[in-house]
């Protein structure tokens, strides 16, 4: 490594770690894997970055062969994450979540009423149902809601959403049953939009809700797929 | 450097001891029971909504749980919170004794709790005395107990949705009165046989009113419509379940109702009927506030999942009784001429009553009973009764029974009137004790 280059490393390591946060953060790359709330600090921090970048660039440069390498190898995983964008496996990490929404009894408030039934979201449909477990009050509801396929080994697939207080490391998976039609067969990670009505099968000695799929239609991956 | 390093260690250890030790102590810690909260909002004629501090398995609570007497009942949710419903088609003619105990994901068994859960509402009736009129309340032995000293009439009473309280009117000669009574009562207690007490009365509002209107919704919250005599304007003000008063800033063109679930509120508009939230900015509220136009009012909400019952007047003078669902255009049940004295439904409608005044040389009472689609399954004429003013139909679905305030002929005084809804027939049984006006409290 030339001398220039050698005095580059570090000012550099921060520049495309600046970019990395900065770019995430203005290309929605971020939806992914923060909730809306934290972007603006994500990007900041890419502001930070980059401008500690530039105070370093008159600085002396890490003197030891091991320090080089280390800025070395940050600079490598920087471009990295620049150059491949993630493409998170929603159904295998949901697979390895307990699902557990959360304060479900305090959020459904005024559901019932205010919000009419086909416009429920998948998330307020599982509020509802945790927090009011008793499937025939939704018995024959209308039902119009979106989300990824999640398959559980061992499990019938359903279809679910990532709730996140944070990010991706925090994302608890809610699922609802679906009743597939005959002949489908639905692939994980793929993400429906699915129309029909809220039904009641026996489970394992006990009644539940059942959403009775009537109209599937493949949908891209939403730009923020993670709800709050 | 030695010792410092040593020290370090020493405390990473002694960290890494205490949280196993924890690890340990909470691993081998029993579940335990944090709430239990008793409902009729529910597909069966009472629920009881049970959290538990770590998820249970729903299998090992439907084992080793236990109802005396033996109701038939299952055990709904998937980990935590379950509900313990009850199924229908069986009233409640006492309290139930029960026994909560299951294992959690883990296999560690909750010691068995004990409760006495008694979801039944009591009678409360607005009782004529020699001077005034006076709120009792009739005990589980079937003996009265006063609630309040004697006040001159008691124009309206609304019994707070979670039974903690009820909110009266009483005309005085200055103009009306609002009172908040509130009361000590629980549907669950350790033992049996515990009575409700009247724990203090209160005026809401310091200064006497032209009119009062009262709407109490499940979670307490209590709605007054007033106007001051001496400021002379409508005010309206909400008192929330933790004691909190806020002044509500909605126009209405006559009483509103809070929706039994709480959050919103149905307003009375010239143009129709506006549901609006509660608890939104000005802004947002707006946004949200949903219309159904034309002339309609609101009868009555039926127990569960935002079902109403509307009565809609037509330009001959006909009305119609009208389901409203949520998303849904209302579907029209009854059309006639008749008066219509009140409604009240099951469920989401599957089952609704409707009580009728026809003029047929005399004033005529009929209670019809009809199913989702306005068919009339049965009906029941009331001769010799007359409806006292202002009487309510007002349906309990742990004993599967209607109360009215009727006056039977030949008598002075009006009495509160059962009507049961679980057998073959609809059967009048009377209750005998003179009053003005009969209701249900929720059991709290």
């Amino acid at each position: 490594m030339g001398e220039s280059a050698t005095a580059l490393i570090r000012p550099l390591a921060l520049a495309l770690w600046g970019s990395v946060l900065l770019s995430s953060s203005l290309s929605g790359r971020l939806d992914l894997l923060l909730r809306g709330a934290f972007h603006p600090l994500v990007g900041v921090s890419g502001v930070l970055l980059l401008a500690l970048a530039i105070q370093q660039a008159n600085r002396p440069s890490p003197s030891d062969r091991r320090s080089r390498r280390r800025w070395s190898l940050s600079c490598l995983l920087a471009l990295a994450v620049l150059l491949v964008p993630p493409n998170p496996s929603f159904s295998d990490l949901a697979a390895n979540r307990s699902g557990d929404p959360g304060g479900a009894g305090d959020q459904q408030t005024g559901l019932e009423f205010q919000l009419p039934p086909g416009q429920r979201s998948l998330t307020d449909w599982v509020r509802l149902l945790r927090s009011q477990p008793d499937p025939a009050l939704y018995a024959d509801d209308p039902v119009n809601i979106s989300g990824f396929v999640l398959a559980r080994p061992g499990e019938p697939a359903q279809l679910a959403r990532l709730l996140v207080r944070c990010c991706l490391a925090d994302a608890s998976p809610v699922g609802l049953p679906v009743r597939w039609p005959r002949g489908f067969r639905p692939q994980a990670d793929q993400w429906l939009a699915i129309r029909g009505r809220m039904g009641v099968e026996r489970h394992d000695g006990r009644w539940q809700s059942v959403v009775i799929a009537r109209q599937i239609r493949p949908i891209p991956r939403p730009p923020r797929p993670l709800e709050p | 450097m030695n010792a410092g390093r040593h020290r370090v260690l020493a405390l990473l250890a002694a960290a890494g001891l205490l949280a196993m030790i924890q690890q340990q102590l909470l691993l081998r810690r029993p579940p335990r029971l944090l709430g239990l909260q008793s409902s009729t909002a529910s597909s069966g004629p009472a629920a009881l909504s049970v959290r538990f501090s770590r998820p249970m398995q729903p299998a090992s609570l439907t084992a080793r749980s236990r109802l005396q007497p033996a109701h038939p009942h299952q055990w709904l949710g998937e980990s935590n919170p379950l509900r313990l419903l009850l199924t229908t088609g069986q009233p409640l003619t006492g309290p139930i004794a029960l026994q909560i105990a299951g294992l959690d994901h883990r296999g560690q068994a909750l010691p068995p709790q004990r409760w006495i859960w008694d979801p039944r509402p009591r009678l409360l009736a607005v009782v004529p005395l020699r001077h005034g009129e006076q709120l009792q309340l009739q005990r589980r032995d079937g003996r009265w107990q006063a609630l309040t000293p004697p006040l001159p009439r008691i124009s309206a009473v609304m019994p707070l949705g979670d039974g903690s309280g009820i909110a009266l009117v009483s005309m005085e000669p200055r103009g009306q009165r609002v009172w908040r009574l509130s009361l000590q009562q629980a549907a669950l207690a350790r033992q049996p046989g515990a009575e409700p007490r009247a724990t203090g009365l209160e005026l809401l509002l310091p200064e006497p009113q032209l009119y009062a209107h009262l709407s109490s919704n499940r979670r307490g919250d209590l709605l007054v419509q007033a106007s001051s005599t001496n400021l002379g304007r409508s005010r309206t003000q909400i008192w929330l379940r933790g004691g909190e008063r806020r002044e509500l800033p909605v126009e209405a063109s006559g009483a509103m109702q809070l929706l039994p679930q709480g959050g919103a509120v149905v307003v009375p508009e010239l143009d129709g009927l506006s549901l609006q939230p509660l608890v939104a900015g000005a802004q947002v509220a707006a946004a949200r506030r949903q219309v159904l136009p034309g002339s309609r009012d609101l009868s009555s909400f039926c127990p569960v999942s935002g079902r109403a019952l509307l009565l809609r007047h037509w330009p001959d003078f006909r009305r119609s009784l009208e389901l409203v669902e949520p998303g849904q255009p209302p579907r029209q049940l009854w059309l006639g001429s008749a008066g219509v004295l009140g409604s009240a439904c099951r469920l989401g409608g599957e089952r609704v009553w409707l009580l009728l005044s026809t003029w047929r040389g005399a004033l005529q009472l009929r209670l019809l009973e009809l199913n989702r689609e306005g068919r009339i399954l049965r009906q029941l004429r009331l001769d010799g009764w007359a409806a006292e003013p202002g009487t309510a139909l007002l349906y309990d679905p742990t004993r599967e029974a209607l109360l009215l305030t009727l006056q039977a002929a030949g008598r002075d005084q009006a009495q509160p009137v059962l009507i049961e809804t679980a057998g073959a027939s609809l059967t009048l049984r009377p209750i005998a004790k003179p009053v003005r006006q009969a209701l249900w409290l929720p059991a709290g």
